[in-house]
């Protein structure tokens, strides 16, 4: 099904490859600690504990109880200093503990008495780094962890700057997938991703929506597992950026980054064996520049903070046609030699994105806080004669046949409006925190001419035209589409076959346009009390309402495919109006639509309970329960799905064997519920209607030669229609459509989600570092997918292996993984984190994003849809990563008392995904397995070592000036990350070999043989079928390039 | 942003949207169509055609090809179907009359029953046709297609009169069987006319077989028949000419079910 993104999903595989929850309010971090006198070891009450950081609005008070035990909630992350106070006992203080946001710590004192005459205060409590209140694994990068440790290449995912959600390269266990990061096994758009707890995920497929610079973040937590139940609607990871704030001392930045093209290498070039296309692509430079600004309006009241940092890609493209070298070539290894003439340097490809915020911070009563802040990250890619390198469907060069002056234009815009508030209340014993966001997001792809939807001149009005069938180069050339010199004709000419494309697309460009939003409503209240301990009780209510209006039009009304024919004396065109939008409303009566709109709608609502219940203060014990249910509509405001009963269950327990804050061993088990994306409505309830007429002339419709709106003039009439019924005896002869009828769904449908096991254990080995070992299972319940019973001319939406779908394979995705973790925080001038991720995953099914085909299409993949390709999908998924470290250092040298250099060291280390061999069926490629899953040899390990370093030049008490650089890969490492995949583009079925070195064919074996690579019309096929690049490289690790710095903070 | 939607979340959003919205709503009513493909419906007899004359005329089995028609955000729809005992005579008259594309396409729509058809399917998964003059009762109208071949020597004209025309239309099956009864006479100029009254199940999609065997449906990885997998083991190669001596890329035949579309359909919505 659903072969528009298919198609899109051709072009951008064909294109060379760049490289291969709910979080409730963000001032979510705790400190808990109990006081005892260091004399008699009995527990102190009425401590006045005093929290203060530069970070944090005005200080926290708060005193012990009975049992000189304090907590002090909602607090923002930041380095703390907190004060302990009391009659008859030295005051005492500890100062630079470090909170990162969502974790608990825990700081335990031991007051001296003044009677005592000691001479110094005594230091018992020390700088805890373990969380001891949750079994939450991932971790935190704060401004520090940005500014120190290299995240994402220059030109990374074609951004100039460093998105937030980049954290998660850091993270243990993670690795990334085409359009984002991949958590415990999972695909990107199941992250749940968050700034300052709006979701700023693409309410239509869930990946990422706002593009935000990691420069405005305060810092980002990435959650890889032990969620509680506050933490809902994802069944991946959880990424959450809180930004910065203003305080009462003016404080800002100017930064640049800069990487220039000239420190770049060069890249690997590809060369396909089955293409006589060849592309590549050089960047030019990539870099970000900005400023932020924070400050009081009103000192202790009303505090603003600003920040705008334009950021830009550049790329220089080179493509060529190439002709086939008949003499030097031999039946395995084909030798092109690429056609001079037809070169094009200096074509260009590019990027700009604007983040920006503007924040007000108010304190009307010093227990209450609210906050109004925008932010966004607009960004425009292509146009004014160049490429779009953008991600998604329009990745760029589309590196296919293609004429250059079809060229598209990308504008995303994203915009979030945010209003929170947090308050305290009953001597802060009762918690609020409520917020009300916007999440916005309208994405625009048009021509270069600028013409749009329903234009009447320009590329929008142009038709758009596929030849799909073989075609000699000379006459592309002579049809003005590629150019080749007089001799290269000659040349192609005089060795006729040897200059072919197999395809060609020209014509317009299909314009779109989609609006996105999200409405969101949270409010959450947390209670503490003491019953047999302390607890910890939140309650909490969600609304999130989705809206997508997208428009998306067939330019000049019609897609065009065709197939060029020679009858001997000149070439003649047989074609048909592939699509246009419509609908049939009588028989053989198609009416046409301008464009085709697409309305769907969704509401969710939830609510949670859950206790963090610190038994006798020994061990901590987390339960909870949450609910959601999930109502989608379709265009016309119908209900069309519902997901229900979303019953969620937590439990963690987590044992601070020590008792000190400095050791935890933790386990928790958690059921995650997907929030459906809104596409599976645009597709499916219907998808978008479309038809036509195919139409059959030899002789009038040249219009390759000519302006193709004339052309089309002439030739779509009603006497050039001829019926494709096959002698069917179908009420419409000649029209044809598709979507005309809305998806059924299994009346029984379950919602879509996944179990988690994590357990643990971490102990602080020594001062502000710890060393930890985790374990984390995930494994899937139910999966919500199209599919369909009767071999793809009806589908249903349903949960494959159960319901009306029993007869599909249950889905399966099992995710097993050790980790080792050490982390030094940042303290005596270093820095250290590393991982050791040993990872399994294994099933039938990848996530919301199918990796195979690159297809986005959540809960309606090409995962199930025909029963007959069920065979050999089990296996090693595409995301298995098997052996993932992760190691990062950065240390500190004070040159002088104004100067320092600061060095940074960190490398990545990923082991070879395993290769399929790919068959494909009714002409989709990538669809069938003909040997079993991961059968193909694994990729290799991919190196990556990146190296840093800064000068600081203190400029006055104020001021300080960062000046620097780092080399990624600086070994240069150029390990393949992808191979072709696909064994054959022949309709096939499943084959019984158990490798793809295996297969046979007509011409090899005997038909009896199970292992013949057989036709879906049950002839054994000659070995001429298979792919000739089968097996070779397609992707390379991007090499050695440099990101200079430069920054002032005040 | 449009103010409409937030007025929904307030309807829906409720406690009352709570209680209401927590099971799937029912889907429109379908019917399996695809150009180039059809459903394969078998008579069964009620009333047989009487006289000599008429003994090899007894409708038997053939293709229908099914079509529904939606106008966008309205749920009344509708439906139309054409045999193809009519298309093949159809095809003949094109050639024997060399009518141009245009003139083909103008008669061509006339081989179409057009009706009314329901929106939603009933308790029992049944879509109806029907026409507007006769709400009521749905079933209870006959559609009346008359062809008059007089293209292809003898001129014959074909009458079938349809009645009780039902669409099983429910998420496992939609729209793949269909049941009704038909009323169907035929008379060849300067000969007698002919009518039988049968009762026919048409199964999707028309599928070519030479035996039981080739109707087997396709289960997890094994090739079979683009059949619904529900109604294995109610399905048999329903031949209508012999097997042998047929060239390897013919069929005898096409697959239908044994027995009822009804207890069929009753079967799956267990």
């Amino acid at each position: 099904m659903h072969h528009t993104l298919l198609r899109w999903a051709r072009w951008a595989l064909l294109a060379f490859v760049a490289q291969a929850g709910v979080a409730w309010a963000q001032s979510s971090s705790v400190f808990v600690g109990t006081v005892r006198d260091a004399l008699n070891k009995e527990p102190v009450s009425d401590v006045i504990v005093i929290v203060t950081a530069p970070e944090k609005l005005g200080e926290e008070i708060v005193v012990t109880d009975d049992t000189g035990s304090y907590r002090v909630s909602q607090l923002p992350p930041g380095t703390y200093k907190l004060r302990f106070e009391k009659e008859n006992y030295r005051s005492f203080e500890r100062e630079g503990v470090l909170l990162d946001s969502h974790k608990t710590l825990r700081v335990n004192i031991e007051m001296a008495p003044s009677a005592i005459d000691a001479e110094e205060e005594v230091v018992v409590g020390r700088t805890p780094v373990i969380d001891v209140g949750s079994a939450t694994v991932g971790m935190v990068a704060n401004e520090e962890f940005f500014r120190k440790i290299p995240l994402t290449r220059p030109a990374y995912n074609f951004s100039g700057a460093t998105v937030f959600d980049a954290a998660a390269e850091a993270t243990p266990g993670v690795r990334n997938d085409a359009l984002g990061y991949s958590i415990a096994g999972t695909t990107s758009p199941e992250n749940a991703v968050f700034v300052d707890g709006l979701s700023v995920a693409n309410p239509g497929t869930g990946v990422l929506g706002t593009f935000f610079s990691a420069e405005f973040m305060q810092d980002v937590s990435v959650i890889s597992g032990g969620f509680m139940p506050e933490y809902g609607r994802t069944t991946g990871g959880i990424i959450s950026g809180t930004t910065k704030s203003g305080s009462n001392e003016l404080r800002g930045s100017i930064f640049s980054t800069f990487s220039p093209g000239f420190l770049t290498g060069n890249r690997q070039s590809i060369d396909n064996l089955a293409s006589q296309y060849g592309s590549r692509n050089k960047l030019l430079y990539s870099g970000e520049f900005g400023f932020d600004l924070g400050g009081p309006i009103i000192k202790d009241k009303l505090w603003f903070y600003v920040g705008f940092a334009p950021s830009m890609v550049k790329y220089n493209i080179n493509t060529w046609y190439s002709r086939f070298d008949s003499e030097r070539s031999t039946e395995d290894f084909p030798v092109f030699e690429r056609l001079q003439s037809s070169v094009r340097d200096h074509q260009r490809a590019d990027n700009r994105t604007y983040s920006y915020i503007a924040k007000l911070s108010y304190q009307p009563a010093s227990n209450h806080n609210l906050s109004l802040q925008i932010f966004g990250a607009p960004s425009e890619a292509g146009g004014y004669g160049r490429w779009p390198a953008a991600l998604g469907d329009w990745s760029f060069p589309y590196g296919a046949y293609q004429d250059s002056i079809t060229m598209g234009r990308v504008q995303e815009d994203s915009r979030d409006l945010l209003l929170k508030y947090a308050g305290s209340f009953w001597n802060k014993q009762f918690l609020v925190d409520a917020h009300l966001g916007w999440h916005h997001q309208r994405n625009r792809f048009f021509p270069d001419d600028n013409s749009k939807i329903g234009a009447t001149s320009g590329m929008s009005s142009q038709p758009q035209v596929w030849v799909n069938e073989d075609i000699e180069m000379t006459r592309l050339a002579e049809w003005g589409h590629i150019y080749l010199s007089e001799d290269d004709r000659r040349l192609c000419q005089n060795n006729p076959g040897t200059c072919v494309v197999d395809g060609f697309w020209f014509g317009g460009i299909a314009p779109s346009d989609t609006k996105l939003d999200r409405v969101s409503a949270k409010a959450m209240g947390t209670l503490l009390f003491q019953a047999a301990g302390h607890h910890v009780m939140k309650a909490g209510l969600n609304v999130d309402f989705l809206l997508m209006d997208s428009l998306y039009a067939i330019p000049g009304g019609r897609d065009v495919r065709g197939t060029y024919g020679h009858d001997g004396t000149d070439y003649y065109y047989y074609y048909y109006d592939a699509y246009r939008y419509g609908v049939l409303i009588g028989p053989d009566y198609f009416r046409e639509d301008p464009y085709s709109r697409s309305q769907p709608k969704s509401l969710t609502y939830g609510a949670f309970i859950q206790d963090s219940w610190s038994i006798f203060d020994k061990v901590t014990l987390n339960v909870g329960v949450r609910w959601d249910q999930q109502q989608l509509y379709d265009s016309s405001n119908k209900l069309a799905l519902v997901i229900a009963n979303q019953w969620s269950p937590r439990a963690g327990l987590v044992y601070d064997f020590m008792q000190n804050g400095k050791s935890k061993i933790f386990a928790n088990y958690a059921r995650l519920y997907e929030t459906v994306p809104l596409s599976i409505i645009e597709n499916s309830f219907p998808g978008r209607r479309r038809g036509g007429y195919y139409y059959y002339n030899p002789s009038d419709c040249d219009f390759a030669n000519e302006d193709v709106r004339e052309a089309f003039g002439r030739c779509v009439r009603a006497e050039n229609r001829y019926s494709m019924s096959g002698g069917a005896p179908n009420p419409s002869q000649y029209a044809f459509a598709a979507n005309n009828q809305s998806t059924l769904v299994d009346p029984n449908l379950k919602a879509q989600s996944t179990d988690e096991i994590v357990a643990g254990i971490e102990y602080e080995v020594f001062d502000n570092a710890s060393l930890g070992f985790s374990y984390t299972r995930r494994y899937m319940n139910h999966v919500i997918e199209d599919m369909s019973r009767d071999d793809g001319y009806t589908y249903f939406i349903g949960n494959p292996g159960d319901g009306i779908a029993k007869e599909f394979p249950k889905a399966v995705r099992n995710y097993n993984a050790f980790t080792l973790n050490f982390r030094k925080v940042f303290s005596g001038l270093w820095f250290a984190q590393a991982s050791y991720t040993y990872a399994t995953l294994k099933g039938n099914y990848s996530g919301l994003f199918k990796p195979e085909t690159s297809e986005l299409n959540p809960n309606a993949t090409t995962d199930f849809d025909y029963l007959v390709l069920s065979a050999n999908r089990n296996g090693y998924l595409p995301l298995d990563l098997r052996h993932n470290i992760r190691a990062q250092v950065a240390k500190e040298f004070e040159l002088s008392k104004k100067m320092s250099l600061g060095l940074s060291l960190s490398y990545y280390g990923i082991s070879g995904a395993p290769t399929n061999a790919f068959g494909t069926y009714k002409d989709n490629w990538g669809q069938v397995f003909i040997t079993p899953r991961a059968s193909g040899e694994r990729l290799p390990w991919q190196h990556s070592i990146n190296a840093g370093l800064k000068f600081n030049v203190r400029l006055d008490k104020e001021r300080v000036l960062s000046i620097g650089g780092t080399v990624f890969n600086v070994f240069n490492f150029k390990a393949v990350t992808s191979i072709d995949e696909q064994f054959t583009y022949y309709n096939v079925f499943p084959s019984g070999a158990k490798t793809p070195g295996d297969i046979c064919f007509a011409d090899t074996c005997t038909a009896d043989n199970p292992n013949a690579l057989r036709g879906t019309d049950g002839e054994v096929l000659p070995s001429s079928v298979k792919n000739k690049n089968f097996g070779r490289p397609t992707s390379y690790q991007v090499p050695i390039s440099a990101r200079l710095e430069a920054r002032v903070t005040f | 942003m449009h103010i409409k939607p937030f007025i929904y979340v307030l309807l829906c959003g409720g406690l009352l949207g709570v209680l209401a919205c927590t099971s799937q709503p029912q889907g429109h009513c379908q019917v399996a169509q695809k150009l180039g493909e059809a459903h394969f419906a078998v008579y069964t007899p009620l009333t047989p055609m009487e006289g000599a004359a008429c003994a090899d005329k007894e409708l038997k089995a053939e293709r229908i090809g099914f079509e529904t028609y939606q106008l966008p955000g309205q749920s009344q729809i509708g439906i139309a179907w054409r045999t193809e005992t009519l298309q093949q005579r159809f095809d003949a008259a094109v050639e024997a009359h060399v009518w141009s594309a245009e003139k083909a396409q103008e008669e061509s729509i006339s081989l179409n029953v057009v009706a009314d058809y329901s929106s939603k399917p009933d308790a029992e998964n049944r879509c109806y046709v029907f026409d507007d003059n006769n709400p009521a009762d749905p079933r209870s109208f006959g559609l009346v297609k008359e062809f008059v071949d007089d293209g292809v020597s003898p001129t014959t004209t074909y009458v079938y009169e349809w009645r009780d025309v039902v669409v099983y239309s429910l998420p496992a099956s939609p729209g793949q069987l269909v049941e009704g009864e038909v009323s169907y006479s035929m008379r060849e100029e300067g000969g007698s006319t002919c009518t039988g009254v049968y009762s026919f199940v048409a199964l999707w999609p028309a599928y070519g077989c030479n035996s039981d065997e080739d109707c087997e449906p396709s289960v997890r990885g094994q090739a079979g028949s683009p059949i619904n997998p529900d109604f294995a083991g109610s399905l048999q190669c329903h031949l209508l000419k012999a097997v042998e001596g047929l060239p390897k890329e013919e069929k005898a035949g096409y697959c239908t079910i044994v027995g009822s579309a009804e207890a069929l359909i009753q079967k799956l919505a267990e």
